[in-house]
Parts: C-alpha cells; structure tokens; sequence
C-alpha cells in the first residue's frame, strides 16, 4: 500500500471545505461580479445544485469502488489502454487546477504583503508546508486540518463580525435585477470549484467509513454555499457598485474592517488564514497528484516524486501564464467550459461502463 | 570541499558499532567444595574493599561449615547479625534426617531473613551480592543462598518536587531509591491490579526499572510495547530516566518530548488511574509516563484540585503565555517592521520616536536582548542559592537598563523580551518550555525575513511536525487532532469533577467509565430549618 | 535519506542568509503622512498635480513638549512636490525626504477645488489603485486650493490630520452640520447611477486675533454631479440635507416663535424615511418623513408653562426643519446632484422604469417634487421646568 494512514469523514469535511474556500475566496468574487454585480449572491446560491449534482455523480462512483482509488478501477473497467489513459487526462487536468491554484497565491501575496520579494522565494515559501505535510502522508493532512479548520475559521468570522456595522442591506435591492442570464453565467465557474471534489475520488479508500463519503460532501458543498453566499452579500453591501471595480475582494473588506477605529488595517489575518487554507488546498492537490502518478506508474513510495511534483506544478503555471490578469481571464472565459465537462463526463463514463460490465460493488437489497 | 562537508555529518551520526560489554558471565554452577567456591567468589571480587566474608559454621551440630559473604555499605548490620546469631546458633532440636536435604533444612528452618533466594549459579550470586544481599554458600551442597537483608541505605529525606511546585496538593516527591518510589505508588493506589514488572537494564549498572500499570486498564498492546521496546535497550549504563527516554521514544530527532517526565507521585496515580503506563528507574526521582501528548505538557497538577473554574482561568492563561512565549518576539519584529500599518498611529509615532537614535535594526536588538535572558536564565540556574536571586534580578534589571540608557536597544524591546521569559517560566512542563526556546529563535529570523508570512510558516512547520508524532501509538496533538470533542473535557478546560464520569479515550479503550453518573453536590431536599 | 535531508536543509538556510529581506521597513526609516491634498495648478504653462502631504516628525523619547512651544512645525512638516500625475508627484518626493514613504496612515484626503471640477477620476483612481491608502480615510473638499489650507495651524491637537480627523470625527456626533464621508463612500456614490456624492467643505479662516494663525473650520457640503462639482450646501442647507439622509446624531435648533421669545432644540434621535412613488405620468414624487425626540435646552423668555406651548413650538420647529430640507434639496436639483439617492430608490422600486429613465436622470431630477414632512417631539426640558423669567410674580 503506497498509503497506510486513514482519514476519518470529519476530517473529510474540513479539508475539502478549505479546498473550496481558500482560493475561492481569493478570486472568485471578482469573476461573479463581472456578469452580476448586485445579485452575486445568488450566483452562490446556483452554486449549491450545480455542485451538489457533479458531487452526487462522484459520489456514486466512489461507492461502487470503495476500497480502490479511481487509477486503480479505471483499469479495470475500461481496460488496460483506454484506463490509463482517462487516469492520465484526469490527473493532467488536476495538474493543470494545480498550477492554477499555484499562480494565484503566489500571486496573492505578491500583490498583498511581499511586493518586493523575488516570486522564486515566494514560490518555495508556499510550497514548503504542503511538501512536509505530504512527506508524512493522508493521515498528518487530515490532523492538521482538524486543528486549523476553526483557526481559519475564527480569523475569517472576526472580520466578517467586524464588517457588519458596515452592511446597508439596500445595496442588495432590487434582487434579480441583473437578470437571470447574467447570474448564471456568473455561477458557471464556482461550480468548476465545487467540482474539485472529485479528487476525493483519487484517495476514496483511505477514508474510514466510506460509506457515508457522500453525505459529507454534499454538506461540504452546502457549507462552502453558505459561506459564499455570505461573504458574497456582504461583499456588495459592504461595497455596493464599486465591487465591480476591485479585485481581491475579500482582502479589500479585510482593509477596511477596523476594530473601533483603533486597529486598522487588519489584512495580516486575512493573509495568514488565507495562507492557512491555501495550504490545505495545495496539499490536497500536490498529494493527489504525487499519489496516482505513484499508482499509474507502480511506484512503491511516492515520496521521491514530491519536490518534482511541486518544481513542475509551479514552473508549468509560470510559463503558461504571463501575469495575473491571464489568469483572471482564463479562469473566467476558457476554464469552465473545458473543466465542467471532465469533472462531469469522466465520473459518468466510469459508472456506465461499469455497470454495463457488472462491475463494482453492490449493494445487498 | 562542500561535498566533503555534507558528506561527513551522516557519518558521525551513523551509530558506531556495538562492542561486546566488559562482563557477561556464564553460569558458573556451585560446586560442592567450599574452598573451591570461595576462591571463586573472592577472586570475581577482587580488589572490592568492601566485601566482607568469613566462615561460619551452622547451628544444628556445628557439623556444617558455611561462607558468608557480602558488601558492606549496602546491608543492614543489625538484621544483619540477628540472622547471623540465629543461623549459628540453630535450632538443636531439628536434625538432619537422610529425606531431605541439608540445604532444605536450613532453607525450612534457619533461615529467618524474610526473602531467601536458593541459586546455583555463583555468578548469579554476586549479582546479587551487588544488589546488598547477603550470599551463604553451604559445603557439600550445590545450592547457595541470598538472604535479602537491603538496608534502606541513608536517602534524602521526601520532600516536594523541586521542579513541579503546586499550591494545592500534596508535598511528596520521589528519591532516589525504587522501593521508596513504590511504596508512595502503592499508598496511593491500593489494588491488586496494580503491577509492577521489574527488569534489569544496563550491563554495567543493572539498574532496576519498573514498569508500572493497572491491569485491565491500560492496554495490553500498549504495555507489551514498552516491554519490547526496553528490552531492546542494549547499552552499558542507565544513569537517568533521560537515558531510557530517549531509546523508547517514537521519533527521537524530534524537539518535543513523547515521554511525560514527572517527580510527583500524585501525578503517577493518576496518570495509572487512566490507564497510562509508568517507568521506575531506580536512581532517579524523574519517572516516564507514556503515552504522552501535547496538551499535557500545558497542565500542571493541582488543576486537578482546585476548583473548576480556578482550573479553567489558570488554563486559559497558560495558553495565552504559551502563546506570548513563543511567538511575542517574532510578531513585535514583524509589525514593526513590515506591517507598520496595522498600529494605531499614535503607537506608531512613539515607536519610530523611540528608535530615532537606536544604530541597529529590530532583529539585532531583539536577538541580542534575547540571547542575554537566556543566558542570565542558565546562569540562574547554577549560581549558589544564596547569590542566586540577587544576582539575576540586578544581572536583569542592569542589563536591560544600562542597554536602553546607552542606546543599545529601545524600551519596547526590553518590555518584549522581559514578558516573553517570564512567559516561558510559566508553561509547567520543563521539556516543552525548553523546545518552546528553541523555536522561538528561528520564528524571529524568519519574521524577520518575511513578517506575518514567516510566522505562519514557521509555526505551521511546527504543527504539522506536531500532527506527525506519536507517542505510542497515540497521536501527539490529541485530542486537538484527530479531534474529539468529548475529550476537551478533560484535556483542554477541566470541567467539574461530577461530570468526568469517561476516561479519556486516547489510552482507555478497556474501561470507559470511571464511574456511573456521579452524583453532584446539591443541599438537602426538604426541611431548612 | 539523511544526507538529503541535510542538503536540503542547509540549502534552504543559506537561501535565508543570502537574501536581504526585501519588503522590510524600519519604523524609523518612515515618512508617515497623516493627511494629504490633491491640487491642478498652472505652473510654468503646464498643468500639473500639486501633492502636498503633512508628515510627522517622531520625537525623541524623554523631550518635554514645552521644548515645542515654539511653534507646531516641529512636529510635522508639509512636503509639496507636482507631476503630471499623481503617482509621479509621489515620486518626486523621494528626491527631497530622506525617508521612505509612508502613506498608510493617511486619515484625511483633502480635495482642491480644481481638482473637483475636472479630474475627480483620476484622482480617484489613484487613491484606490494605491495599495497603502486606507479606505477608511475621510474627504474633505475646499473651495480654494488644498495646501493653502494644509498651512493652517490645528488649534488643538499636534498634528494637522489629527485636527481634521478629530473635528469630523467628534463634530458628527455633536451637531448635525458636520458630517464625515470615507473615501469608500464617496468613490462608491459616484459610480453608482442614481447617487450622486457629496463631501464635506473644509476652509481654514483668518482668526482675528493677534496671532495672526488660520484656523480650520468646517463649513457646509460640496455637491458633486457624476465626477464633477455641481454646487455647494450653506451651513443651513447642510443640517436640512444632513437631517433628510438619515445621519443626524444630535443636533439643535433655534427658532423664534411668534413674537414670544426663542427655544433652542436639542434632538438626539431622529429616524427618516425617504419613499418614492410613481404614478401613472411617470411623475416622480419623493416622501420625507422625519421623526425626532428631544428635549429643550434653552429658552430665552418663552414661557413654558402648559403643554399648548409646547405645541407651538413644535408646529414652529417642524415649520424650520421643513424650511431647511426643502432649501437643501432645491439646492440640491439646482445642481443636478442627486444625494438623497432618489434614483436609486426608483431603481429599488421598479428597474424596468428606472433602465428607460437612467440616461436622462440628471435632469430629470430637476422636476422631482418632494412632500416633507417632519415630527418633532419634544420630551424633556432638561432640570428647570419654567422659564427664567426675572422676578417671580403669582
């Protein structure tokens, strides 16, 4: 076994939940108030269907496999040739969110706290903690998860607390007046955010109780709805029009927070709990990367493929893109259309040709 | 010349090969001519002046010569010469009949010491002749005798723990001495389930160590583990607990402690109570406890006496001093110098105003502060008590005013430093405290170098290094990581003791329950007057 | 395994030795700027930025201030530098100041009238493209040039942007002619269609006395339509415009009644609402509603013996708050500035109407009727209750 630690479903929860949130936070809004500035709440509201159905069809798929990753099983339902293959487009497709997701905290703290520092620190600054954590494995991710969930979640409620004196609800007003059209355009690329939860299908036998995998998902997709349906509303009523103007929203709210005018300025936390859930997501990524390409290739221990992993992922996100601004359009424009379909098609593939093969476990009636 | 460099660091820390110890004897059986057994036994012992022996003859008809042999500084003299007049002197009335053996005889009959070993082996015999017995070797027999007659030698007097001070609670610590140690365990503990299994460790020394548990309470695996784990240990000499920690413990290279180091038996009992297992190292007052974990190197004894939300206060101010000592330095370096507009701007204003005229910037002042109370606090801890704590508290105060006045280093520097050591001498676990230090060097360069970020950084390097240890087989950071939340009553508040009716599950999978539903205090129903 | 972890590691640490650390400041390296103003001025036949900036002096620990009598220069200094734009006029501050600059703590932003009447985006840009300015920093407009009043020397406090911040600050909660706006605020209100911003006017008058010094005085409301003047609110028109947005937190008022003497009001709660409606011409009216409570605080011969005289003065006071609102919003209409948001409540209400009307809305608003009506109630009369009248007669 390439892996011997286990998580357990809780510890599921909250590492996927700041899988979601933590770059989501970051950019996300800003391509939401793109197509509807007023009613980009209930873009996050659209999000919670949209993810909840890529979800349900992973999740479906992961049951009938319960004790085998998916480079494992999509050996055996399609095939020798064609599994590896599908198993190599997912983990290209992983690889590529990967590098993404790479270039945006980099990119964040490039423009936040550290403008002067060469990004090649800035780049093994990031890239250190999730290394280590991936040198010990499933089980030492899922533990630090369990202690930095409400960490993370603490600095976030403080300056969502702080930032309430600040709401006018009448910047919500009127509710769809940006048109239907407009809102679910501009949920199309949150559900590619929801959608990585189908990584969950690549390290699927080492949860314990894989049984109620499904549920727990579908809560994390509801919880991160909910969190982003309020950072959402307070975003526009904090803001009102101008959100449409500034990117990096949340960091932007996290200025102008102030605890009685007293303390000022308090972006530092914003930053650390962001650097805090950015580690979470990079060493899921990272690890479910090192991991199936372990599995594809047979590898008794993926450990010597982590700084490899990691030089990759960051010199492919350097070169594919030349500044922020490319990968704000990419993501908002290209992204999605490619992405929704992976994430959709290649679960549903899986699980027809299975069942139409026999395949798969079964449920005893 | 880089190559070599890197190249020969491994190979100092590769461990040297094992050399064969000074003396392992094989079994050199008791034969049945006196002369010959002597001459062994004295020639093993050699050049020990002090080994006494001399002949005796045996009292049922003065026929059988004997030898008795021991060491001086380790018998009690008195029980000593009671044994010796009643071994002489005898007993006319028995005789020796041809069914049993002599050697039998006198085992049923003279031997009045309370625990007589029958050996026939010599070289076990001065073993146990080294542990402060008294060795009798009968002619014509095959079987010799070790009377166990142990003084209790001249020990310290028990007092209390001079590491671990409490407010409330009692005053007893360990010594030096094992069966001292036992007996303030058993006081406490009055089971039979209460086991002690002894081993011998250390080829030179042999010093005995206990492993302590409560059977049916702790795990089986769990103490099978520490068996295992000690025997393995194959080494000279055990001087101190410190010795066996280190070979016992799961990740050695790491800077936090897997082993629960304690002076107090109170503490002891109720570790035992929940199913924890305990190591007794003759020699030193230190004992192991294990499994060990994070969150009880903050807890300090008596909050288990005080009342709860005493308990609860000073726990909470444990974390924040935790807190301020690791990280207080590195945050004032990395608000100052980077993060400049998250202060107020009024203390902005007097902080740049108080560094106008200071030559060096943030990290060397703090540093050079720094490295100065750590070294007045390893000072302290050697001077001789009556100098001690005027020396320090001038060597501080000096220190810390003549820097400011001759501009070395600004108030607000010396404030930082000062509250950061009174932090660290407040977390109660001496190792954490001491790994707390260490960290806390590399956390400054780091926020030196990259403000809030290297913070992080450096922090959560330490917590994932945290979330990797075990501690035989339990998870270093629980019940934080993997979390559960039932075990936060225990752990981290202390809730009243009426509701503590669960053991803590990190060890005590076998008994769950201390208790059923445990009553609270409440007044009596009905008539008031 | 070992020897790579050890190459690593020492890797990693002469990485740390080598760098320099590139983002750090020391604290007393810093120009920390407390309040700027942005000007357009004519020099030289080009138009150009002028950035002045008030930039503290730290003192030294243990110096007395009585040292400082000589004359509040010594603890902050006003800089001056010009560009063609904004961004190059803070550069060419670095050529004069031996310290790096330090913007973050800016409190108050002070806008030059010439540059209100034109170039309001650009400045706007670069004060929230900047990534050190606060958004919390308060706007203030004058009605001459930023840094003739920057010369002003502040009254009371140290610094000159602390006597700003403070005036705003604690004049809101005081009385209702001073109001404070965030940078936030205000660049948010002129993006938004159907707003319009506004900002409070800070001039620095001559004191008559000896000394000879300016001093800094709020006084009345700029009004902005789109991203340019429109118009200014007098000290009046500002307390009704004030009292009509819904931020008043106290305030007073004097009026005479009749010709029996003069109360002065004192409020400390009010609550407004502002509806609009629509009717079939696509008329668009707008509904004030304003309600106070609070007591009297001085009365000036009018007798306040039973409570018909207490409805007279509150039928007089609701009479001259009316007055105010209504002079405030002609005011307003003249200049085109929608403040009171009109539009947006047009928008709230019904978006079809407002997405056909949004183009011609400045003009529009110009024909907005408005009905006002304001209850006031008056509570308490403070520790007397009959009026000071001379000698007592029964």
């Amino acid at each position: 076994m390439l892996e011997e630690g286990r998580i357990n479903g809780r510890q599921l929860f909250f590492i996927m939940f700041w899988t979601i949130m933590a770059t989501a936070i970051l950019n996300l809004p800003m391509l939401i108030t793109r197509y509807a500035p007023r009613d980009g709440w209930l873009s996050a509201v659209v999000f919670i269907p949209t993810s909840v159905l890529i979800v349900w069809i992973a999740s479906k798929l992961g049951a009938m496999f319960p004790k085998q990753t998916l480079v494992e099983y999509s050996d055996l339902v399609l095939g020798p040739w064609l599994g590896k293959f599908v198993s190599a487009l997912l983990i290209l497709w992983v690889f590529q969110a990967g590098s993404i997701v790479y270039q945006e905290v980099v990119g964040f703290f490039a423009v936040s706290i550290l403008p002067d520092t060469p990004l090649v620190v800035l780049v093994i600054l990031v890239s250190l903690a999730p290394a280590y954590a991936i040198y010990h494995g499933l089980e030492v991710i899922g533990r630090s998860s369990d202690f930095l969930f409400f960490i993370i979640l603490g600095f976030f409620t403080l300056i969502y607390l702080l930032l309430i004196p600040e709401f006018d609800y009448t910047e919500l007003l009127p509710v769809f007046g940006d048109g239907i059209g407009n809102i679910l355009r501009g949920s199309l690329t949150t559900a590619v955010y929801g959608g990585e939860l189908i990584l969950v299908l690549f390290f699927y036998p080492y949860i314990k109780d894989n049984q109620k995998v499904g549920k727990i998902l579908v809560s994390t997709i509801v919880a991160s709805g909910i969190g982003g349906i309020l950072t959402m509303a307070a975003y526009t009523m904090v803001f009102g029009l101008e959100c449409n103007f500034l990117t990096l929203p949340f960091y932007h709210m996290s200025r102008y927070a102030s605890i009685g005018r007293v303390v000022e300025r308090i972006d530092p936390f914003f930053m650390i709990s962001n650097f805090l859930g950015s580690y979470l997501k990079l060493s899921v990524f990272t690890y479910v990367i090192v991991l199936s390409l372990a599995q594809l290739f047979r590898m008794k221990n993926y450990r010597k493929l982590i700084i490899p992993v990691i030089l990759a992922l960051n010199i492919v996100g350097f070169y594919s893109f030349g500044s922020l601004m490319q990968v704000i359009d990419f993501t908002d424009k290209i992204w999605p259309f490619y992405s929704l379909p992976i994430q959709i098609g290649i679960p549903l593939l899986l699980i027809i040709v299975a069942k139409f093969r026999g395949l798969g476990y079964r449920e005893r009636k | 010349m880089l190559k070599k460099l890197i190249t020969k660091i491994p190979q100092t820390l590769k461990s040297k090969t094992k050399e064969p110890p000074v003396w392992s004897p094989a079994k050199q059986s008791v034969t049945n001519n006196l002369k010959d057994n002597m001459d062994y036994l004295q020639q093993e012992l050699a050049n020990c002046c002090d080994l006494v022996s001399r002949p005796l003859k045996i009292g049922l008809d003065n026929s059988t010569e004997a030898f008795i042999i021991y060491l001086d500084d380790l018998v009690d003299s008195f029980a000593l010469e009671k044994t010796l007049q009643l071994l002489m002197q005898g007993n006319q009335s028995i005789t020796n009949t041809i069914e049993k053996p002599l050697h039998k005889v006198i085992y049923d009959h003279l031997l009045t010491a309370a625990q007589v070993k029958p050996l026939d082996d010599l070289n076990t015999l001065i073993q146990e002749i080294l542990t402060g017995t008294l060795g009798l070797v009968l002619d014509g027999e095959t079987v010799c005798f070790s009377l166990g007659i142990k003084s209790g030698s001249e020990n310290r007097p028990i007092e209390e723990a001079p590491s671990e001070a409490v407010i409330r609670g009692p005053r007893d610590g360990f010594i030096e001495n094992i069966r001292i140690n036992r007996g303030l365990i058993r006081r406490r503990i009055k089971s039979p389930k209460l086991k002690f299994e002894k081993m011998t460790i250390g080829t030179l020394t042999q010093t005995q160590v206990n492993i302590v548990y409560i059977e049916g309470l702790a795990l089986a695996s769990l103490i099978q583990e520490m068996k295992q784990r000690l025997e393995r240990i194959k080494i000279d000499g055990i001087i101190e607990s410190g010795y066996i920690e280190e070979f016992i413990e799961d990740t050695p290279y790491s800077l936090f402690p897997q082993t629960m180091v304690t002076e107090r038996p109170d503490r002891v009992a109720i570790a035992l109570l929940n199913g924890r297992v305990v190591v007794l190292i003759d020699t030193t007052p230190f004992v192991l406890i294990v499994p060990a974990s994070f969150t009880r190197m903050l807890e300090g004894v008596d909050d288990n006496y005080v009342r709860f939300p005493f308990a609860n206060f000073s726990r909470v101010l444990r974390l924040i001093t935790l807190n301020i000592a690791l990280i207080l330095p590195a945050f004032y370096i990395a608000i100052s110098t980077f993060h400049q507009e998250m202060l107020p701007t009024k203390i902005l204003i007097s902080l740049a105003g108080v560094r106008e005229g200071l030559p060096f910037p943030v990290l060397v002042e703090t540093l050079f502060m720094e490295t100065t109370f750590e070294i007045i606090t390893e000072a302290g801890i050697r001077l001789p008590r009556a100098v001690g704590s005027a020396v320090s508290i001038v060597g501080a105060l000096v220190i810390g005013d003549a820097a400011v006045n001759a501009g070395f280093a600004s108030p607000a520097t010396v404030i930082v430093v000062a509250m950061t050591a009174i932090s660290t001498l407040t977390i109660p676990a001496v190792e954490a405290s001491r790994s707390i230090r260490l960290i806390r060097f590399p956390l400054l360069i780091l926020a030196s170098a990259f403000g809030f970020l290297g913070i992080v950084i450096g922090l959560l390097f330490v917590l994932i290094h945290l979330c990797s240890l075990r501690s035989f087989g339990v998870p270093y950071l629980d019940p934080l990581a993997p979390l559960h939340l039932t075990d936060f009553k225990e752990n981290i508040f202390r809730a009243p003791r009426w509701s503590l009716s669960k053991r803590p599950t990190e060890v005590s999978e076998n008994n769950p329950t201390r208790q059923p539903v445990m009553p609270k205090g409440k007044p009596p129903k009905g008539n008031e007057e | 395994m070992m020897k790579k972890t050890i190459t690593y590691t020492f890797i990693l640490v002469l990485l740390l030795t080598l760098t320099g650390c590139w983002s750090k400041r020391e604290t007393e390296n810093l120009a920390i700027t407390n309040a700027i103003g942005v000007d357009k001025i004519n020099s030289g036949g080009k138009v150009m930025y002028k950035l002045s900036q008030v930039i503290l002096r730290p003192r030294k620990l243990g110096m007395s201030s009585k040292s400082l009598a000589s004359g509040s220069e010594q603890t902050y200094e006003v800089v001056e530098s010009q560009g063609q734009s904004l961004e190059e006029a803070l550069q060419n501050i670095s050529a004069e100041i031996p310290r790096i600059t330090f913007l973050a703590h800016t409190q108050v932003i002070i806008l030059g009238q010439s540059v209100c009447v034109k170039n309001l985006n650009e400045v706007l840009d670069f004060l929230t493209r900047v990534s050190d300015i606060r958004y919390r920093s308060s706007i203030y407009v004058t009605k001459g040039n930023a840094f003739e009043v920057l010369l002003a020397k502040p009254a009371m406090e140290s610094e000159l942007g602390k006597e700003i911040f403070g005036i705003g600050t604690y004049g809101k909660t005081q009385s209702f002619e001073v109001q404070e706006i965030t940078l936030k605020d205000f660049s948010e209100k002129i993006i938004t269609p159907g707003l319009d911003a506004w900002a409070p006017v800070l001039e620095a008058t001559r004191s008559d006395k000896l000394k000879n010094e300016n001093n800094l005085k709020v006084n009345g409301l700029a009004l902005f339509k789109a991203e340019k003047l429109g118009g200014w609110l007098n000290k009046t028109d500002t307390q009704g415009f004030i009292l009509a947005y819904g931020e008043a937190k106290q305030g007073s008022l004097t009026v005479a009644i009749a010709d029996l003497g003069q109360i002065a009001y004192l409020f400390n709660k009010s609550k407004v609402k502002i509806s609009v409606q629509i009717n079939q011409e696509k008329r668009i009216t707008a509904d004030i509603i304003v309600k106070l409570s609070g007591e009297v605080v001085e009365s000036g011969a009018y007798p306040l013996d039973d409570l018909e005289d207490f409805k007279l003065a509150e039928t007089r006071l609701n009479q001259r708050f009316e007055e105010q609102i209504r002079s405030a919003f002609k005011q307003a209409q003249e200049s085109e500035s929608d403040i009171l948001g009109i539009g947006r409540l047009v928008e709230r209400q019904d978006k079809a109407l407002w997405d056909s009307i949004k183009e011609q809305w400045p003009k529009m608003y110009a024909e907005v009727a408005i009905n006002v009506k304001v209850d006031s109630k008056i509570i308490r009369t403070g520790l007397r209750n009959k009026t000071f009248n001379g000698k007592f007669i029964k």
